[in-house]
C-alpha cells in the first residue's frame, strides 16, 4: 500500500436549484485500503457516489484517477477509469442466468457472434475469485438477496476495476452474510483493489475499514485513520459539535394504555416487535434508514398482514387489521413518502384533505360540498397552510404545506394515535417548527403520537421516550431525559448494545 | 374569494376540452364547404344520432380509463355485439317488457364487466389481456346461444330510439346526452365518483386512507360492462337488425374518442363530456370520408393515419402542460 491516491475528488461543487448539497468535497482513496464513507442522511454521500457513477455533473471540482483527471459524463466514463459500483439494489435481468448477467451489454465475441463459451469460463473464474459457491448457470431470478449482490460484486470486478464502491452493502444482509460479504472485500483488497464503503454501521466500519471520511451537510469534515479513532469521535464529526438539545417532557405518566403491540412478526419484521402507549405520550422511534421503522408502521396500520402477535388499541384486541379498521378505531398515519402514499398530487387541497373523511361529508350519495369547504377552510386555517385557496393542486405547494395538508387530513378525524413517519423531510425549517408545535399541542390535547425520525435533534424535542431500532429489531428504550445524541447514534449505529 | 377560484376551475376543464371543441367546428366547417348536404337537419341529426352510440361505449371506456391500474376495457365491442344479438330474442311487445328487456342486457354487459373486474383484481391478469380473453368468451356465448343467426325482426318499441323529438334530435340522441350529464355530476359531485378517480390517481395513498380499492376497481368495470351492454341493445334499436361481431369496431373507437376527450390513460383524470366530444369528431370524421366516396378500405387507412395524429398530439400537449 502507498500514500498516493489512486482515486482522489477534489472541491466537487454540487447544487439542485439553488441548494448547494456538495460544498468543495474532497475525497481520496488509497490502493487496496477499505475507505468509509459516513454522514448523516442527506449528508451527501450517495451525491458524491452519483457523481462519480456519472449520475449527476458535478458543477464544479476536479477528479483524477491514478493521478490524471478524467472527465465523467457518463456512466461508461468511470468504468473506462476502473471504477464500478456495487449498487443496494443491483439492476439484473431476472431470466438471465449469473454469467450473462455479469457480461451484460460486454459479451465477448468470436468473430460476430457472443463466444457463450468464453463467458461461462471467464464468469466461473470470476466467481472462484470472490469464493462464491453460486453457479453460472443459475438464473438470475433463482438467487437470495445475498446471492444477487456477490453477483454484482462479479460483475463490478469483469471490469477489472482498481476501485468499486459499495452504498449500504449490508442493509439487506443477515448476519451470516454480512461475514461472508467481508471475506470476498478483504479477498478484494489483498488483490490491491481499493473499497469505498458506505454504511450507517458503525461497528461494521470500524472492523473492515482503514480510514474513515465523515461528510455533513454537503461538507468533507476530516477524514481519520480508523485505529486511531473511536466511534464517539466519528459521532462527533458526522453531528457536529454546535447541536444544542433541549429534552422535552412532562407528560402524565399515569394516563391509560392506548396502544399495546404484543409480539408482532410480519414478513418483514422477522423478530417480535413490543411497547405500548399511553394517552397523550410522544413516543420516538429513532433508526437509522433501514432500521425497520416504517416495517413497524406498515404492521400497525395493516399494511403487511401480522403473522404472529397481536395489537391492542383502546382496550380492543386485534390479530388482523386493515387501514379501514385502524381508522375507525381511532388510528391515523402520515406515511413516510407524501408523493407516493400520502397525497394525491393532481389533486386540491380540499379534494385531498376529504379523502379520509368521505363519510363526513356525505349528503346522500352526493358530496356536501358547503360541509366540505368549510371544514377545510377552518382546517388550513389551524394548520396555517400557505396557497392560493382550497382548491389549488397540491403539487403547487411546498413540502412543508403538502405534509400539513396529510395532517390535516387526519386531523379531522380526532385520532386518538397518530404515527407521523418522518414527518419533516424535505421541509423547511420554519415549517418543521410548525410540525414539532402542533405535536406537542396534539399531545398535551391527550393523542398519543408515534413519531418516526431519524434526526436524533429532533426526536429530542418531541419526544417524552425513546424507541431505538436497529436491523428490524427495537435495541433500545429511553425516557426522553435519560440519554444523550451520542448514546442514541451509538446504539443505532450497533457500536454500543444499549443497557 | 369564492367566484374567483371557481372561475379558474372552469377554465382549467374548459382548456381540457378546447382542442375537441376546435376539431368539432373545423370538421364541420370543412364538411360543409365539401356539400350543402353535410349541414343538413337531416344528416346533422343522423350524425348526432350515430355519435350518441358511440358516446356509451366511450363512457363506459372512459369510467374504466379513470379507475387506474392500466385499466383498459376491451370486451365493450363483443358486450355490445352480444346485447345487440341476444336482446331482441327476448319478447319487446308491452313497455313493460321493453323495460324488462332492457335491465336484462344492462345485466348481462355487468356480469362481463364482474368477471373482467375479478379477473384483474383477483387473479391479477393484466386488464389488457383479461378483457381481450373475456371479448373472445362472450363471442363464443352469443354464437352459443343464437346459433350465428342475425336478429331481423325488431319490435316498434326498440325501433322508436330512431323517432325524431327535436329537428336534429332523436330519441337515441337524448338518452346519450343524459347519460354523459349523469356521469360527469356523479364523477364530480358524489363520494362514489370522487373515490373512483382518487383510486385512480393513486391508489396507495387511497388505500392507507381506508378505500376499497379493489372494490372500487371491480365496481368501475361492473358499469363500464353495464353501459356496454345498454349500447348494444340501442345499437341493435338504431341499425334495425344485428349480425355477430357487427360493434367491434365500438372498441378502438371509445378508446381513441376517450383520449381524444383529454381522460388520462394512466388513471384519475379524464371527463365524460370531453369523451362525448371525442366520439363527435370520429363520427364527423367518417361521415366526411364517405361524403368524399373514399372506399371503405382507404377509409379506415385514413381514419388509422388521423387518429395517430390526434392521440400525438393530445399525448404531446398532455406533456407540455407538465
Amino acid at each position: 500500500m502507498t500514500d498516493e491516491p489512486v482515486l482522489s475528488m477534489e472541491g466537487i461543487v454540487k447544487g439542485f436549484g439553488g441548494i448547494v448539497v456538495l460544498d468543495r468535497v474532497d475525497f481520496s482513496v488509497r490502493r487496496g485500503e477499505v475507505h468509509a464513507l459516513m454522514g448523516e442522511n442527506g449528508a451527501g454521500k450517495s451525491t458524491l457516489m452519483k457523481i462519480l457513477a456519472g449520475i449527476y455533473h458535478k458543477d464544479d471540482g476536479r477528479i483524477f484517477v491514478e493521478g490524471r483527471e478524467i472527465n465523467i459524463k457518463s456512466p461508461n466514463d468511470p468504468i473506462r477509469a476502473g471504477i464500478a459500483f456495487v449498487h443496494q439494489h443491483p439492476n439484473l435481468v431476472p431470466m438471465f442466468d449469473v454469467a450473462h448477467n455479469i457480461f451484460l451489454g460486454q459479451e465477448p465475441l468470436r468473430g460476430r457472434r457472443v463466444d457463450h463459451k468464453k463467458i461461462y469460463a471467464e464468469a466461473g473464474k470470476i466467481l472462484a475469485a470472490i469464493g462464491t459457491a453460486i453457479s453460472p448457470h443459475a438464473l438470475a431470478r433463482d438467487l437470495t438477496v445475498a446471492e444477487r449482490q456477490e453477483l454484482s460484486i462479479a460483475r463490478a470486478l469483469s471490469f477489472a476495476p482498481r476501485v468499486i464502491a459499495f452504498d449500504e452493502p449490508t442493509a439487506p444482509l443477515s448476519f451470516k452474510e454480512v461475514e461472508r460479504l467481508f471475506e470476498v472485500i478483504s479477498r478484494l483488497t489483498k488483490n490491491n483493489v481499493t473499497v469505498i464503503y458506505i454504511s450507517h454501521r458503525m461497528d461494521e466500519i470500524f472492523r473492515i475499514s482503514e480510514r474513515i471520511t465523515v461528510l455533513r451537510n454537503g461538507k468533507s469534515i476530516t477524514t481519520l485513520t480508523t485505529k486511531e479513532t473511536t466511534p464517539d469521535e466519528v459521532i462527533h464529526a458526522m453531528l457536529g459539535s454546535d447541536i444544542a438539545f433541549n429534552p422535552k417532557s412532562v407528560y402524565d405518566e399515569t394516563g391509560e394504555t392506548v396502544l399495546k403491540v404484543e409480539g408482532i412478526v410480519t414478513k418483514n419484521l422477522p423478530q417480535t416487535i413490543d411497547f405500548s402507549l399511553r394517552r397523550g405520550e410522544v413516543l420516538g422511534l429513532f433508526g437509522l434508514v433501514g432500521a425497520g421503522r416504517t416495517e413497524v408502521v406498515r404492521a400497525l396500520f395493516g399494511v403487511d398482514r401480522i403473522n404472529a402477535g397481536a395489537l391492542e388499541v383502546n382496550d380492543r384486541r386485534f390479530g388482523a387489521v386493515s387501514p379501514s379498521l385502524m381508522m375507525r378505531n381511532g388510528v391515523a398515519l402520515v406515511p413516510e413518502d407524501r408523493h407516493a402514499l400520502g397525497l394525491v398530487m393532481d389533486m386540491t387541497i380540499k379534494e385531498n384533505i376529504s379523502l379520509a373523511n368521505m363519510n363526513s361529508f356525505k349528503l346522500g350519495p352526493f358530496i356536501n360540498h358547503a360541509r366540505e369547504r368549510a371544514a377545510v377552510r377552518g382546517l388550513s386555517h389551524q394548520l396555517s397552510i400557505k396557497s392560493r385557496g382550497i382548491n389549488t393542486p397540491v403539487s403547487s405547494l411546498s413540502g412543508g404545506n403538502q405534509q400539513k395538508v396529510v395532517l390535516a387530513k387526519w386531523l379531522h378525524r380526532r385520532p386518538s394515535v397518530l404515527i407521523l413517519d418522518e414527518p419533516t423531510v424535505g421541509v423547511d425549517v420554519g415549517a418543521k417548527g410548525e410540525i414539532y408545535n402542533l405535536v406537542n399541542s396534539l399531545a398535551k390535547s391527550g393523542v398519543s403520537v408515534i413519531f418516526i425520525s431519524s434526526e436524533p435533534e429532533e426526536i429530542f424535542r418531541v419526544a417524552d421516550r425513546i424507541l431505538v431500532m436497529y436491523r428490524r429489531r427495537i435495541v433500545g428504550e429511553f425516557q426522553a431525559g435519560a440519554t444523550d445524541i451520542k448514546k442514541l447514534m451509538a446504539i443505532a449505529t450497533g457500536v454500543q448494545a444499549a443497557s | 374569494m369564492e367566484w374567483p377560484l371557481k372561475r379558474t376551475v372552469n377554465t382549467k376543464n374548459i382548456r381540457v376540452l378546447l382542442p375537441s371543441i376546435v376539431v368539432v367546428a373545423v370538421l364541420l366547417i370543412f364538411g360543409a364547404t365539401l356539400s350543402g348536404r353535410f349541414i343538413s337537419v337531416r344528416n346533422l341529426g343522423s350524425i348526432l344520432m350515430t355519435a350518441s352510440l358511440l358516446v356509451f361505449a366511450t363512457t363506459a371506456q372512459n369510467i374504466v380509463f379513470l379507475s387506474g391500474n392500466n385499466g383498459i376495457d376491451l370486451s365493450i365491442g363483443a358486450v355490445m355485439s352480444m346485447t345487440a344479438l341476444v336482446g331482441p330474442m327476448m319478447p319487446i311487445g308491452t313497455p313493460v317488457e321493453f323495460a324488462f328487456a332492457t335491465l336484462t342486457v344492462i345485466a348481462m354487459g355487468a356480469v362481463c364487466g364482474l368477471l373482467n373486474g375479478l379477473g384483474i383484481r383477483v387473479l391479477s391478469i393484466p386488464p389488457l389481456i383479461m378483457t381481450l380473453i373475456m371479448s373472445n368468451v362472450i363471442y363464443g356465448f352469443t354464437l352459443f346461444v343464437t346459433k350465428g343467426r342475425p336478429a331481423m325482426e325488431l319490435s316498434k318499441i326498440l325501433l322508436g330510439v330512431n323517432k325524431t323529438v327535436f329537428p336534429m334530435i332523436r330519441v337515441l340522441t337524448i338518452c346519450g346526452v343524459v347519460a354523459v350529464a349523469a356521469a360527469e355530476i356523479i364523477l364530480r359531485k358524489t363520494r362514489a365518483g370522487r373515490k373512483l378517480a382518487i383510486v385512480g390517481d393513486n391508489p396507495n395513498a387511497a388505500g392507507l386512507c381506508g378505500l376499497r380499492v379493489s372494490l372500487i376497481s371491480v365496481a368501475a368495470y361492473v358499469c363500464s360492462g353495464g353501459i356496454a351492454g345498454f349500447a348494444g341493445f340501442m345499437l341493435v334499436g338504431y341499425a334495425g337488425s344485428a349480425i355477430m361481431r357487427m360493434a367491434d369496431s365500438y372498441t378502438l373507437l371509445s378508446v381513441a374518442a376517450a383520449i381524444i376527450g383529454g381522460t388520462s390513460v394512466a388513471g384519475g383524470r379524464g371527463s365524460f363530456v370531453g369523451g362525448a366530444l371525442g366520439s363527435l369528431v370520429l363520427i364527423l370524421l367518417t361521415s366526411i370520408l364517405q361524403m368524399l366516396n373514399i372506399p371503405q378500405g382507404a377509409r379506415f387507412v385514413i381514419q388509422g393515419v388521423l387518429l395517430a395524429v390526434i392521440l400525438l398530439t393530445n399525448t404531446r400537449s398532455e406533456k407540455l402542460r407538465q
